[in-house]
């Protein structure tokens, strides 16, 4: 079993400690599944107490990292799975956001075995005051999922939606949703074919609708027949969830993106898509709840 | 003592404080011929922060005719006295009412004049007989660099480790060969010599230090805009860190490291020893005053102290305190870094809380209701070296002599420590701070 991967451009490492930053409000263990073509992260806080939703970032190696080894435990295998904290992984990132006082060089990941299994994160920074490089070395514990649990550390499928549609204003709607908190504890998100969403927040004094109008609409289920085609561009669909889950996603997302989309499945379930790259996204599933 | 200084000045005293603080909950002033002194120790004894102004920085300095003069203060109420300094255009600091009262003058803009009354807890001081100029290995740097460093790691950590070769210096949070915890992120960086403005290191040497007080004094390091030079020898002798700023400001923080044979400092923080002893006469005393006489007392105090709070009032040491010296020693006697502070020091909330637990059940098992005519003693017998009553300020013989002559004591009546005041007074109920004394039916023996 052996995994090593290096980043060269700062940009990418900035993202990638983003994507951990995120990782780390969501939730306190996170499991990384390493692929030979991606690299995957789930977190999913399974205490009903914290309200945080499950969440997953799909990475294609290929655009992080330009050097990408993994080999399995055994030939026949196709991944690695390691549970770790995500905070330890956000700080042993953390080197890399700081990008204005020092420069990072590179950054490099490695699967070791010290005492205990622990992915090392190594990145070469120079700072300002020097002109040496110096290396900062985090070892981030881990825990190594054997073969025989993998079933329940599968990846999430993206679920089938009715219609999702694209909100260009991510920092309105989370500064939105954490005021709509206080009001009501479940939020219907409303979406119609016709490019609006609408999100109300109902409380015993007030009925709170935000409206948002002519959003991209990047999907509309059975566009088959002429007919079918009129019934969907009639299409509305809505789905409450609750509002504590969708603010503590919104709040931990640390990305610089301001496009998010969002997949309304009747009744059953919202689902949030980031797009931070063509091979790296985010996806978050709030379940639906019964007003 | 009296000294005054002008607004810049007193605000780098302020940062001093601030920075001090961080170390220990007493602040030690301490005047002499070359200029100001303050000190600080920390809980467990393992960091000596001194901080010293030279006579230049300061418009008048005045020694008392007797020549040197230290107190001892509580840090909280300094703390509170030296914020806001913004506005602060002259400071003057003296020490009034019979040597009982640390007064700052703060004269800001506007005209507006702040004074502050910090009542002097006792007149001791702390030195270290540590010879703070021999190691072989130092190490000098910005303070950039050396708060980059620190930064690196959590501010939650405890302790870091240095590991200096002459080609390279690693700065660690786990020591190598030792085992740690599964779920513990090891965190190090790797500096190359040329880093830093002055690398010595001949053999290579790896010790283990808090990183508290270091950060602390890292942050007065960056107030100042200075160097801060690194010295040690090897693991288990003290550790140094120093700061020199034009020869007005010359600080130095003692840190002792973790010596080869002993694990880790986190895993050594074993109770302190702690002695608390009540004299029988006060006891009685306090018993046969009523409650009402208890709270005049009290109020009597706080009206003393203008900022400190009634705690430090109430904090009397039963130590003969040492006569003032009658002229001037340049060199104060020299003691071991261990024997040097005499001081109780204030514990910390849960050592208190278990102190006071410790005190309910003394009580129970002595089976004497009222509190006040109980005679508790604790002692936390313990092989570390024994604590010392301060000698520094003997000096009728010249001898350095570790005997403590009995000296006079002060004018105002004796008081008992009262640490744990509400312990001793009438209304206590013993059981109370226990948390799990949770009653579940009411007594109906009266006499329990």
């Amino acid at each position: 079993m052996k995994f090593r991967a290096k980043m060269l451009d700062v940009l990418y490492m900035r993202e990638f400690q983003a994507i951990a930053a995120t990782l780390a409000k969501l939730a306190k263990d996170c499991v990384m599944i390493l692929g030979q073509e991606r690299m995957h992260f789930i977190v999913n806080e399974e205490h009903c107490s914290t309200s945080s939703p499950l969440v997953w970032v799909s990475i294609g190696s290929k655009d992080y990292f330009p050097e990408y080894k993994m080999t399995p435990a055994r030939p026949d295998e196709d991944f690695i799975v390691l549970v770790m904290s995500a905070m330890h992984l956000s700080r042993a990132l953390a080197v890399l956001r700081s990008g204005t006082s020092s420069s990072v060089h590179s950054c490099k990941l490695k699967l070791k075995q010290i005492q205990f299994p622990c992915i090392s994160v190594i990145a070469t920074v120079v700072s300002p005051s020097s002109a040496e490089p110096r290396e900062v070395v985090h070892d981030v514990p881990v825990t190594v999922v054997p073969a025989s649990d993998w079933p329940s550390f599968v990846l999430p499928k993206v679920p089938s939606t009715q219609l999702v549609l694209g909100v260009p204003s991510l920092r309105l709607l989370r500064s939105l949703i954490d005021k709509l908190k206080n009001i009501s504890p479940s939020l219907i998100f409303h979406g119609s074919a016709t490019g609006e969403l609408n999100l109300v927040a109902e409380s015993e004094m007030a009925t709170i609708t935000t409206r948002f109008s002519r959003l991209l609409l990047h999907k509309v289920n059975q566009p088959q027949s002429p007919s079918a085609t009129a019934a969907a561009a009639a299409l509305e669909v809505s789905c409450s969830v609750d509002t504590r889950k969708a603010s503590a996603f919104f709040n931990a997302l640390q990305l610089p993106n301001e496009e998010i989309m969002i997949g309304i499945d009747k009744e059953r379930c919202i689902c949030l898509q980031l797009d931070i790259r063509s091979q790296v996204v985010l996806h978050s599933i709030l379940p639906a709840v019964c007003i | 003592m009296k000294c005054t200084l002008e607004g810049g000045n007193a605000r780098i005293v302020a940062k001093a404080i601030q920075s001090l603080s961080k170390v220990g909950k007493e602040l030690f002033i301490e005047a002499d011929i070359h200029g100001l002194r303050m000190r600080s120790i920390n809980p467990t004894q393992s960091a000596v922060a001194s901080i010293c102004f030279h006579r230049c920085m300061f418009d008048t300095f005045q020694l008392p005719p007797s020549g040197d003069c230290c107190c001892k203060i509580a840090m909280k109420p300094c703390l509170g006295v030296f914020r806001n300094m913004k506005q602060v255009e002259h400071c003057e600091l003296s020490i009034v009412c019979n040597r009982t009262k640390f007064q700052v003058n703060l004269r800001c803009k506007l005209e507006t004049t702040k004074q502050a009354l910090i009542a002097i807890v006792d007149e001791l001081n702390i030195t270290s007989d540590v010879p703070t100029d021999r190691s072989s290995n130092i190490i000098r740097g910005d303070h950039k660099l050396l708060m980059e460093i620190s930064n690196s790691f959590n501010s939650s950590e405890e302790e870091l480790t240095l590991e200096a070769t002459p080609d390279s210096l690693s700065a660690k949070n786990y020591i190598e060969g030792a085992r740690v915890n599964d779920k513990f992120m090891r965190s190090q960086l790797k500096l190359k010599p040329s880093e830093f403005d002055h690398y010595q290191v001949a053999e290579g040497a790896v010790i283990t230090f808090c990183i508290k007080e270091f950060r602390a004094f890292l942050l007065f390091a960056e107030a100042l805009n200075a160097q801060l030079t690194l010295e040690f020898e090897d693991a288990g002798s003290p550790f140094f860190v120093k700061i020199k700023k034009h020869r007005e400001i010359e600080c130095l923080l003692i840190l002792s490291t973790l010596s080869p044979d002993d694990v880790s400092f986190s895993e050594d923080y074993r109770p302190r020893e702690i002695s608390m002893c009540n004299s029988t006469n006060v006891a009685q005393k306090r018993k046969s005053s009523g409650p009402g006489q208890d709270v005049q007392q009290k109020r009597r105090l706080a009206e003393d102290t203008t900022l400190s709070d009634v705690d430090t009032a109430l904090f009397q040491f039963r130590e003969h305190r040492p006569e003032r010296p009658s002229e001037a020693p340049s060199v104060q006697p020299a003691r071991l870094l261990a024997d040097g502070d005499t001081v109780d020091l204030v514990e910390e909330e849960a050592d208190e809380e278990a102190l006071l637990l410790a005190v309910s059940d003394a009580m129970e098992a002595s089976q004497i209701p009222p509190p006040g005519s109980t005679e508790v003693c604790f002692y936390n017998t313990e092989d570390a070296p024994p604590t010392l009553i301060p000698s520094q300020m003997e000096h009728n013989d010249d001898e350095e002599d570790e005997s403590i002559p009995q000296s006079p004591e002060r004018e105002r009546e004796q008081r008992v420590r009262t640490i744990f005041s509400r312990c001793f007074q009438n209304t206590y109920v013993p059981r109370e701070p226990s948390p799990n004394s949770q009653v579940y039916a009411p007594n109906s023996d009266t006499e329990d």
